[in-house]
């Protein structure tokens, strides 16, 4: 009973290699992943000129286009964006510093983390959202709300990774650091923090993206501002235009940031990008 | 067989430095004691609360007086009951489409190509948003509910399945060929063992996700469920029955993540104790 | 642990009949063979005008530093790679085109070709599911792990075993098929020396007890030599055959007696002669 043909040009060593199945070398040379969008959207407009698509309040891209513009024009869509931006920025700061040092005390001495660590685990457990309706009640609906929220979920995944990343300084380094008699600042900054810097950044990242979800959620729920407000008032109004195009863009300003910090990765410490992009595929 | 060879005498070997030692029972769980900040606040806060009458900080006494109300009047279990009921069926569903599409994207270099800058897209769409839209079409209702609770936690499920599946050994298919598995044997037996790591991963992210969006669906649209006990609480300014759903949210969060490790260990119990 | 003369005898009676090769034929065939692959960057030639054959029952060794195209050779005669146009491979005078269900392979990994999650038992009848009803599955998988020694293991996961015992399981894998040719692609080098030797010597026996032709891919001369019948050397690039040497040494062997051999020690200064001489 043989097998079916042989497939020819099958790489060659049976090493392990993370290269995929299928034929390699086939490679285009342009990025075929834009067909799709550039297809639904086409034909997404054809079929609503048409009259083809059956659900009248479905908008065409065409008029999201339009409304995109009006509110821009009349300040309202850079607005709402830019409140949303800055609670989910500062909180995401102010939340990613609280993390790395309550992260670093965790990871460095053993009776902090002995003493606390089970709290944290509780706390970072119980899901951010959950908070909103005591800070509305404590802050009231503002800005501020927005940003203690914000912080909040920042301040989990930053503590918990960087306390991974310094606890990883091997006994050869701890050893090095005593025979240069090297001050405890400079263990924190120059062995502790670099070691601990791959994990921080994995989380930094997390962190941003649940603060721009929390700033969202906390205007749905909390603050009368900004994108979430919105996208609520929209469809409290029946604008499926105008939310659709909320939508799209809060999309691409997920996209935006996280293209954004990588970048800003890649500057600051490039040997990370380079081991993140060698461990997500060889065959790209 | 075996040669007369002399081996040289067996040093003592040096102590291992404490701090190596330590270092390893750092993996190891947090011990309970832990738990003391925690238990201090609390403490605390009810000492502080007895005194005062505080409307943002009530004493965790009032939490479980206030929110026991709830018990009495019926509404706590049964919203208990719709949040969970929306979170596990929302979380099965959505493990199954991403596994389903995870694997056929992750396995097709010419899908993975074609599909890439759509599923980096949605990857970083916030779930949330997609709530109001999905009233807008749905209206008030469970159904939407769960549309809107699936959607957002199909995509960590899906992405992570895509990796898995990329990352298969290439070994496998040759094992596949060599040993004439069909491709149907060898997707339950080979292909799907060994992304089911991958899966697990996607889950337990995928997890946390799904309660919050049942959580924002809730209090965002009334929709019933905890969520929307909450936002009536906070409507009326009721500072101590919000903690004490917070409390019950967090017990909630807290057994879903007992599960999935109890889950995932039992999945998994090939692999060496430690990974 | 080793397994003993004795048992393996036994299971020689038992289960482990193999059907036999017909006098004459050559268990693999081919000359001319070539493969090519196309990159950017141009045309790769990986081996060139590779003439190899082998008889049944013969024990064939490929040498060569790492990265000649020892394992593109291998995959060819697996069936799992086509050798480029025109040239072409026989299998017991049949022209092949795919897997053969007479050709066993095992791989170098043992780690990513195992399949962790099932247990060494499983692992070993997995050829076997759907093909052959549970009782006979049984009773083969039982022979073959009784031949590599390691039938009180049958129930545990491939991380409780160490990289040896990995490897005589992927090898029981490919035994409880039954094959007439064991294709091996360096399936000692992550393997420490002493483990080595003792994979080496069962190998040896295994062959004794099944009488399957081996063909065996090494970048170690020594193994090469200790174990073979006949040695190719495959060097250059593109790849070719530049030498095939008879192994006229003594069977059984033995780690120590054979390697004192003087014929062992010519045999293996050939090797490096020309091994070296393919390097100028």
């Amino acid at each position: 009973m043989t097998a079916g043909a042989v497939t020819p040009g099958t790489e060659a060593t049976s090493r392990p290699v993370a290269r995929r199945q299928g034929r390699p070398g086939w490679r285009p040379r342009w990025p075929i992943g834009l067909i799709i969008p550039v297809v639904l959207v086409a034909a997404w407009q054809l079929a609503k000129s048409a009259g083809a698509l059956p659900y009248a309040n479905v908008p065409s891209p065409l008029q999201i286009w339009d409304s995109a513009v009006t509110l821009t024009g009349n300040g309202q869509l850079p607005g709402d964006f830019g409140h949303t931006l800055a609670a989910c920025l500062l909180g995401w700061v102010i939340g990613s510093v609280i993390g790395a040092a309550a992260g670093t005390a965790l990871g460095l001495s053993r009776a902090v983390w002995s003493y606390s660590m089970a709290s944290v685990e509780v706390l970072r457990s119980i899901p951010a959202i959950s908070f909103i309706p005591i800070a509305v009640i404590i802050f009231l609906q503002s800005l501020k709300m927005e940003i203690v929220i914000a912080a909040w979920v920042s301040i989990w995944p930053v503590a918990v990774s960087t306390m991974a990343g310094v606890g990883g300084v091997t006994s050869a380094h701890r050893d090095l650091a005593a025979s240069l008699r090297m001050s405890w600042t400079a263990r924190v900054t120059k062995l502790a923090l670099p070691t601990a810097l791959p994990k921080m950044l994995v989380a930094l990242r997390l962190g941003l993206a649940g603060a721009l979800v929390l700033a969202i959620v906390a205007e749905i729920v909390g603050n009368p501002h900004g994108v979430g407000y919105a996208l609520v008032n929209a469809q409290q109004q029946a604008q499926p235009a105008e939310m659709f195009a909320y939508v799209l863009l809060t999309g691409a300003v997920g996209v935006a940031l996280n293209a954004l910090l990588s970048l800003a990765y890649r500057r600051l410490a490039p040997g990370f990008h380079l081991a993140e992009t060698a461990r997500r595929g060889h065959g790209r | 067989m075996a040669a007369n060879v002399e081996s040289p005498p067996i040093r003592a070997s040096r102590p291992v430095p404490r701090r190596a030692s330590r270092a390893r029972k750092r993996r190891s769980a947090a011990p309970l004691r832990g738990l003391l900040p925690l238990a201090v606040l609390l403490g605390v806060w009810e000492l502080v609360g007895l005194h005062g009458n505080s409307v943002f900080f009530p004493p965790p006494s009032q939490w479980i007086s206030q929110t026991s109300s709830l018990v009495h009047d019926g509404s706590l279990f049964p919203a208990v009951r719709q949040t969970l009921v929306t979170f596990v069926l929302a979380l099965i569903i959505a493990t199954a489409i991403g596994t389903a599409l995870g694997v056929l994207i992750g396995r097709s270099e010419l899908l993975d190509r074609l599909l890439s800058p759509v599923l980096e897209y949605f990857r970083f769409l916030p779930g949330v948003a997609l709530v109001p839209l999905a009233v807008l079409f749905m209206g008030y209702t469970q159904s939407m509910e769960l549309y809107v609770v699936v959607f957002g936690a199909v995509w960590p499920v899906l992405l992570q399945a895509r990796l898995a599946a990329r990352e298969i050994d290439p070994v496998l298919e040759d094992v596949r060929r060599a040993l004439h598995l069909s491709r149907a044997a060898a997707f339950f037996k080979i292909t799907l063992p060994a992304v089911a790591p991958g899966i697990m991963l996607g889950v337990v992210i995928a997890a946390p996700l799904t309660l919050v969006l049942a959580l924002v669906v809730e209090i965002s649209t009334q929709v019933s469920g905890i969520g929307k006990l909450m936002e009536t609480a906070q409507q009326n300014f009721l500072a101590a029955q919000v903690f004490g759903l917070i409390v019950i949210v967090g017990v909630i969060a807290l057994v879903i993540n007992i599960a999935l490790s109890l889950i995932s260990g039992w999945l998994f119990r090939y692999r060496p104790p430690g990974e | 642990m080793s397994m003993s003369a004795a048992r393996s005898a036994q299971s020689a009676q038992g289960a482990q009949s193999m059907p036999a090769a017909q006098p004459g034929d050559h268990a693999f065939s081919c000359s001319g063979l070539f493969v090519e692959y196309q990159l950017r960057t141009g045309p790769l030639r990986v081996l060139e005008d590779v003439a190899f054959s082998c008889a049944p029952g013969e024990f064939v060794s490929i040498l060569g530093p790492s990265g000649t195209g020892k394992t593109t050779l291998l995959r060819i005669l697996a069936g799992l790679l086509a050798p480029g146009r025109g040239s072409s491979v026989t299998f017991e005078g049949a022209p092949l085109t795919g897997p053969n269900e007479g050709v066993a392979i095992v791989f170098q990994d043992y780690r990513s070709s195992l399949l962790q999650w099932r247990t060494v038992r499983k692992n070993v009848a997995l050829g076997l599911e759907g093909r052959v009803a549970a009782a006979e599955r049984a009773e083969r998988v039982d022979a073959a792990l009784d031949l590599v020694g390691l039938s009180d293991r049958g129930n545990d996961y491939p991380w409780q075993l160490s990289g040896g015992m990995q490897q005589r399981v992927q090898i029981a894998r490919a035994l409880v098929m039954r094959p007439r040719v064991l294709l091996m692609d360096e399936p000692f080098g992550a393997l420490d020396a002493m483990t080595k030797g003792q994979l080496q010597d069962e190998l040896l026996r295994v062959r004794e007890v099944t009488g399957a032709t081996v063909v065996f891919v090494t970048h170690d001369v020594d193994e090469a030599v200790y174990l073979s019948d006949r040695v190719l050397v495959l060097s250059g690039s593109p790849a070719r055959v530049t030498t095939e040497l008879d192994v006229d040494l003594p069977s059984p062997r033995d780690q120590v007696a054979t390697k004192e051999d003087p014929k062992y020690l010519r045999i293996r200064h050939s090797v490096y002669e020309t091994l070296k001489g393919a390097h100028q």
